[in-house]
């Protein structure tokens, strides 16, 4: 008996069926795929928020989050024969907008050279904010302004470990949900998410100050 | 029965248990670690606050707006 599909747990890619995907979303994939516009529009409108949203979270930029958002819905369009139903397709749509945020932050860096230093650069030059904690007894203190500095301190974050941490605070997305959206296992994402809270309580403490 | 839990080992659990991800067995041992635990608690604390003010920030879209300068 096929196991339902719930929510956006997410399978391996070897152990799951047309089957298990929720029939409604599985009709609505199936009229998509046979260029059924009504249906078209409908899965934008289902997915078009979120899509926005998190380009906005990636990108910080309303024009290129909206161009962003296109260029996600073409790309859902011209691969939707590919989807077998390994994840929901919120999730699978999540995998797509993070790939072409990344390769779009690829293509800035390329062309304009990121002033972003790396954390291991940044350790080395200021010091591990995680053997320095039980010297500092600070505590963060919840406010607008905390969270504007914590805003603040995500810009400096490398790629992927803001894109688990907005997936994981802002979407609400499981780790196993993160690890299917960015194409890694599920440790690389808490190491991710780990590294990422360091960096920012840390910063936030003004440890590397 | 709890069994006693360090903070070396607590410390391993926090973000898990502050994203929920937790098995129970593990979130209660946890619990019981920050009902006495000041250090731990606090870090939990902070972890929570980071996450609070990362969707505060995200509520409002265009917060970050530099991003994409930093790779200009």
């Amino acid at each position: 008996m096929p196991v339902p599909f719930l929510g956006g747990s997410v399978k391996n890619a070897g152990a799951i069926s047309w089957s298990d995907v929720d029939s409604g979303e599985g009709l609505l994939i199936a009229r998509c795929a046979a260029g059924d516009e009504v249906a078209c529009a409908e899965l934008v409108a289902t997915h078009q928020r979120m899509v926005y949203g998190l380009a906005m979270n990636l990108l910080g930029d309303r024009d290129e989050a909206l161009d962003l958002s296109q260029e996600v819905f073409l790309r859902v369009f011209r691969t939707l024969s590919q989807f077998r139903g390994q994840s929901g397709l919120r999730t699978w749509v999540y995998r797509i907008t993070v790939n072409q945020a990344r390769n779009r932050c690829r293509w800035w860096r390329r062309r304009h050279r990121s002033s972003q230093v790396s954390l291991d650069e940044h350790i080395l030059q200021f010091g591990d904010p995680e053997s320095k904690q039980d010297i500092r007894p600070d505590r963060l203190l919840a406010s607008k302004e905390t969270a504007a500095k914590i805003w603040q301190a995500m810009e400096r974050l490398p790629f992927d470990q803001r894109t688990a941490l907005i997936l994981r605070e802002v979407d609400g997305l499981k780790y196993e949900e993160i690890a299917f959206t960015m194409n890694v296992a599920i440790g690389t994402v808490k190491s991710r998410l780990t590294r990422a809270r360091q960096t920012l309580r840390g910063d936030l403490l003004g440890l590397r100050s | 029965m709890i069994s006693y839990l360090g903070c070396d080992a607590a410390r391993e659990m926090l973000q898990a248990f502050v994203d929920r991800e937790l098995p129970m067995v593990d979130q209660v041992g946890l619990e019981s670690h920050l009902r006495w635990c000041e250090t731990c608690s606090a870090r939990v604390e902070d972890l929570r606050t980071i996450g609070t003010g990362i969707r505060q920030c995200a509520a409002v879209q265009g917060c970050m707006p530099r991003i994409r300068e930093r790779w200009r």
